[in-house]
């Protein structure tokens, strides 16, 4: 009979899988069609011996603890450095203040702390200035940013350059963390678990439908300058007014990163997640002299030199932490967040994009990203907004 | 613990919603989308490659495989087809590997060494026939066999293998009908008897 159906769909209509109206004509047909009955009842009997054959499915391990074993192999491998290939279009978020070094394993999660480190580090090899005190070793808690808007022609002088960045290390930056990354259930467990207080925006584009928490482990970070490379390289951009000291590679520069927490809000039409941690510490080497440093990597970032003599002067180096950005480019651009100094990055393509906001207040560091289906201007107000509304 | 309450409850929009906050670095996202889908890849990774060690390191690739690499979020694609698909891949390729062939060869031939607690003897033995008349057929049609057992859905087996939704049916049954004659053959039972 022409009308007669075929095994597949047969075989479909038995599982469940035939969309309507298929599914209500074939019923139709079988209520008329002895061979068509038959068929089907061939089907259901091979799907049930088949069935019968195989054995009940087998209980798996538990999730939980399989995912603590991932983290705990992925840690393994930052930790021995084993090269872990960044694949094209992954979503290690890069920035070209980011040298390949830094990123191994997940330790793409720091993004938020250690951009604020790593991205003065990374494009200048020269670490976080500070008046020199009278111990051996000198600490100081960065708790000022100051961004320093690069110029394009800057960035391809130093993109050319014939240098090569990594001789700037002795020892090259190793990032270390403790443990794996943690979901906590709230933001006050948030707050138990990294000693401090989780400030948590009140201002949202809508009520958020759910939230969660969580925390990273505190993590080290230690490299050792190459002075003479340093010095080379100043010297490479024509840089002549400023002088490193050779304590500058005597001893490694150790940095600390607190614990730092993400907390994840998604509502209708955002997501949102806020990054926030206390600033990182930095432990330098005695008799280095912040304020030269200081001027130096201001001239590496195309200052002139007269600005440059007088920004060294002025800043107050015991805390601050400079934190370059290219200035000629509408991705990213400086706004205020409260009175404060914060940048704006932009990414992502159309349909994906999402934004990037990074500010400063108190001695907490805080990033903020988000991505929705707000326009553009909507977005940027709401996350200003709920910056602003952090309590 | 609202995280993993809410994991099970979450629709294909809201899966979507993880793998795009996954592809902006979420760590909470991954972990929701690992313990949603973990048994699944696992059970299919199992029945194909017959050891839990191995059906654990290749579960783990394949999630760190999401990680690294999630997919392009699109209207109607499952991740559960997507994780499937690479999950099997590798499975294969590990089955495929020189080393591992030998390994499997010795098990196929024996009973497994390390009995499951929950099973019976019987249980055991079955699953190994299982897997060697599985093993016996064309990889595609064994790869369907794994999937739909599995409990994929026709569309995400046509998602995990790149078929038309619409063949699904046909292949199914091919598929059974051909594992039904190698299982029958490989029975102790049927090894006795005279061929007809």
């Amino acid at each position: 009979m022409t009308n007669c159906y075929d095994e597949g769909r047969l075989r479909a209509y038995l599982d469940g899988e035939l969309p309507q109206p298929e599914r209500a004509m074939l019923g139709a047909h079988l209520a008329g069609c002895a061979a068509c009955r038959e068929q089907l009842a061939d089907q259901r009997a091979l799907a049930e011996r088949v069935r019968s054959l195989l054995p009940m499915p087998l209980p798996a391990p538990a999730p939980r603890a399989a995912l603590d074993r991932l983290h705990a192999a992925s840690y393994q491998m930052a930790q021995t450095q084993r090269n872990i290939p960044v694949p094209q279009g992954s979503n290690l978020q890069r920035s070209k203040f980011m040298p390949n070094a830094f990123w191994s394993g997940r330790s793409r999660s720091l993004l938020a702390a250690l951009a604020l480190v790593v991205a003065v580090v990374g494009l200048l090899a020269l670490p976080p200035l500070r008046a020199a005190a009278d111990e051996l070793l000198s600490i100081f808690r960065v708790q000022k940013l100051v961004f320093v808007p690069v110029s394009r022609e800057r960035l391809d002088q130093l993109n050319k350059l014939n240098f090569d960045k990594d001789t700037l290390f002795v020892t090259k930056p190793k990032v270390e963390q403790s443990a794996p990354p943690r979901t906590v259930a709230s933001a006050e467990e948030a707050a138990s678990v990294i000693g401090g207080t989780v400030g948590q925006p009140k201002a949202f584009p809508s009520a958020p439908l759910s939230s969660d928490f969580t925390v990273s482990s505190p993590s080290k970070m230690q490299f050792q300058v190459n002075v003479a490379a340093a010095r080379q390289l100043l010297a490479l951009m024509g840089i002549d007014d400023v002088s490193l000291p050779d304590a500058l590679g005597a001893a490694p520069i150790a940095v600390d990163v607190p614990a730092f927490v993400q907390a994840h809000y998604h509502g209708t039409n955002y997501d949102m997640t806020l990054h926030q941690g206390r600033s990182p510490s930095v432990a330098l080497p005695d008799g280095v002299d912040l304020s030269q440093l200081g001027k130096a990597a201001l001239r590496l970032l195309g200052m002139p030199a007269a600005d440059a003599e007088l920004a060294s002067r002025t800043i107050n180096w015991n805390n601050t932490l400079l934190f370059p950005f290219p200035k000629d480019t509408d991705d990213i651009r400086q706004v205020t967040v409260g009175g404060e100094n914060a940048l704006l990055v932009s990414g992502g393509r159309r349909g994906d994009q999402h934004r990037q906001l990074y500010w400063q207040h108190g001695d907490m560091f805080y990033m903020l990203q988000a991505g929705g289906s707000l326009s553009e201007v909507d977005m940027i107000a709401a996350m200003v907004a709920a910056a602003e509304s952090i309590q | 613990m609202a995280q993993q309450l809410a994991a099970r409850e979450y629709a294909l929009i809201e899966e979507q919603a993880l793998i795009k906050r996954l592809r902006h670095g979420d760590e909470a996202a991954f972990e929701g989308l690992f313990l949603r889908h973990y048994a699944q890849v696992y059970r299919v990774l199992y029945h194909l490659v017959g050891s839990r060690e191995e059906a654990e390191d290749l579960t783990q690739e394949t999630f760190l495989a999401l990680y690294y690499q999630p997919p392009a979020t699109e209207m109607g694609a499952s991740l559960v087809a997507w994780l499937c698909r690479v999950a099997l891949n590798r499975g294969y390729n590990a089955l495929r590997g020189q080393r591992r062939a030998q390994q499997r060869v010795a098990r196929l031939a024996e009973p497994p060494a390390q009995i499951d607690p929950q099973d019976e003897l019987a249980r055991t033995e079955d699953r190994a026939l299982v897997r060697m008349a599985i093993a016996k057929l064309p990889e595609r049609q064994s790869r369907l066999l794994l999937l739909r057992y599995a409990g994929l859905s026709y569309a995400e087996i046509a998602g995990a293998l790149e078929l038309a939704p619409a063949s699904v049916g046909t292949l199914l049954a091919r598929a059974e009908r051909a594992f039904e004659v190698a299982y029958t053959r490989l029975e102790p039972g049927a090894r006795s008897q005279e061929p007809e």
